[in-house]
């Protein structure tokens, strides 16, 4: 992530050893400010842009196929193995103070209000967000975009907005699949493998699950759908220097929208518990 | 119709534009010559708001680029085409998408209507069959021709062609320059081109300029240009590499 981010800061020729630490304290500070300052103003302008027509449904429906449907196969197999391997591990930590029937539960909270969506969000940051940067980003290096913006056309307005909104409706839809394939994976392996009874298993998985818990995830997915998108897309907007600069957009846009999905979560979370 | 008063720009300390004057009338085409890396792609990008000045002034009919609000900006762009050097061409649509981009974004017209008026330019520029094809399937000469199409098919006032004949052999070149020349005599648009062939200079200029170092050093008629006394202009279209210009 620091190397993306001071990579953005222009090195001075010479800079003797006593002052590096603080030059590259004061980089990645400025950098960090740099990309955060870049981002609301693309945020702003996508927002005021993304309210007045025209709407572009046929373009927010190629995006959803992009982030959405292609996406789909990746998660529902990360979100099976996951759901899998907690219930072993819960497994063989509750079968330390007999508490077996609580596995269920466990991994039903676990998926639908933090591994669901996070899981989701990092792999469609490491899928989605990589095309989005290279495809604009290719666009930006061949001059697409400045002859987008000569025709009178917002790049914003075409390119970026029917994308955020494709993250924001994409996102949770796939982590519904996400959490009913990794509470499936759960009982595959709690049931078939660890012989608990299915009916316990289930009623321990549904009995301690809140409406507000799946909610509140799909909450924390819509948000990451926005910020990948968001932030993959201003990657490439950014992109200079021929073939190179769309492959440290590339990178850059996995790394930053990564580091996104895990920062928010952290602040979503402590948001909605209290 | 365009007036560019003392510009000035500069990139992380590197001072590109030093101060440029230069107008262009309504109706003439100005050929800006001069070398790789003296600034002609900076100043071509000022005048259709591309890029702002650090100081100076780009006006369109006295209105000031920089001073408009967005909405007025984007109607301002709208007044131009532009021919880029390698087309920029949208790769993920095909030839009548391309040239009717602007039609379908900015009018109400129908998709028959717009692939219409897609085919009478194409027709213009010569290429009458290539209405399906992708970007990817085109030679350089056709993907600069249909960026030519695609610039003049909104019907623009004001053509900015950057280095139309960059990386084509000379009959693609030929056939280009004939092509600007043509449709300037049809369409009487007034004309801004970046070059630093100068076979293409004197094909379509009505007046020429050089850009030196960041500064016009030299304006004129195309005969004014070609008996100048100016050691640099002299160097620079005869081709050779005596004389106080350092190559780029």
């Amino acid at each position: 992530m620091w190397g993306v981010i001071v990579a953005t800061v222009d090195a001075p020729a010479q800079v003797s050893w006593a002052l590096r630490l603080p030059y590259w304290v004061g980089s990645v500070v400025l950098g960090v400010l740099r990309e955060v300052g870049r981002l609301s103003i693309y945020l702003y302008q996508s927002i005021r842009l993304g309210v007045v027509p025209p709407y572009r449904i046929r373009d927010i429906f190629r995006q959803m196929e992009v982030l959405g449907v292609n996406t789909m196969p990746v998660v529902l197999i990360t979100a099976l193995f996951t759901g899998m391997v907690l219930a072993l591990q819960s497994h063989t930590g509750f079968s330390r103070f007999s508490a077996e029937s609580l596995v269920g539960t466990v991994v039903a909270l676990s998926v639908v209000r933090e591994l669901g969506p996070v899981l989701t969000g990092l792999i469609t940051a490491g899928r989605a967000g990589a095309s989005i940067a290279a495809e604009l980003g290719t666009m930006k290096v061949t001059e697409q975009i400045d002859a987008l913006v000569t025709m009178g056309v917002s790049p914003v307005k075409y390119l970026m907005v029917p994308r955020i909104i494709a993250g924001v409706v994409m996102l949770p839809i796939l982590t519904v699949f996400a959490d009913v394939v990794g509470i499936a994976g759960g009982y595959l392996v709690g049931v078939e493998m660890l012989d608990a009874n299915p009916t316990v298993y289930i009623s321990r998985t549904f009995d301690f699950l809140e409406v507000a818990d799946v909610v509140g995830g799909l909450i924390k997915a819509a948000v990451f759908g926005g910020l990948i998108a968001l932030v993959s897309a201003a990657q490439g907007f950014n992109t200079r220097g021929g073939a190179e600069g769309v492959g440290r957009a590339t990178t850059g846009a996995v790394v930053l929208s990564s580091m996104a999905v895990l920062i928010s979560n952290y602040f979503l979370t402590m948001a909605m518990a209290s | 119709m365009i007036t560019l008063d003392h510009l000035q720009k500069g990139f992380g300390g590197r001072q590109v534009l030093k101060g440029v004057d230069l107008q262009v009338k309504r109706g003439e085409t100005l050929v800006i010559i001069g070398g790789s890396g003296s600034g002609k792609s900076v100043l071509m990008k000022h005048v259709i708001g591309l890029l702002f000045a650090d100081s100076g002034q780009v006006r369109i009919d006295g209105d000031d680029l920089a001073q408009l609000k967005e909405p007025e900006l984007t109607r301002t762009r709208r007044r131009f085409g532009m021919v880029f050097q390698n087309a920029a061409l949208f790769d993920s649509m095909n030839v009548w998408q391309n040239v009717g981009f602007a039609l379908m974004q900015h009018t109400k017209k129908r998709k028959k209507a717009v692939l219409e008026i897609a085919q009478h330019y194409l027709e213009m520029v010569g290429l009458p069959d290539v209405l399906y094809r992708m970007p990817s399937e085109l030679s350089g000469g056709m993907r600069k021709r249909v960026g030519l199409a695609r610039a003049i098919a909104t019907s623009p006032e004001i053509l900015l062609y950057d280095e139309p004949t960059t990386g084509l052999d000379p009959v693609t070149s030929d056939v280009i320059n004939r092509l600007i020349r043509s449709l300037q005599e049809q369409l009487g648009i007034t004309s801004l081109m970046i070059t630093h062939d100068m076979v293409s200079a004197y094909h379509v200029a009505d007046r020429m300029a050089m850009l030196y170092q960041g500064k016009i050093i030299e304006t004129g008629t195309p005969e004014q240009i070609r008996a100048t006394d100016n050691p640099y202009v002299r160097q620079f279209i005869s081709g050779s590499s005596d004389g106080p210009i350092e190559a780029g």
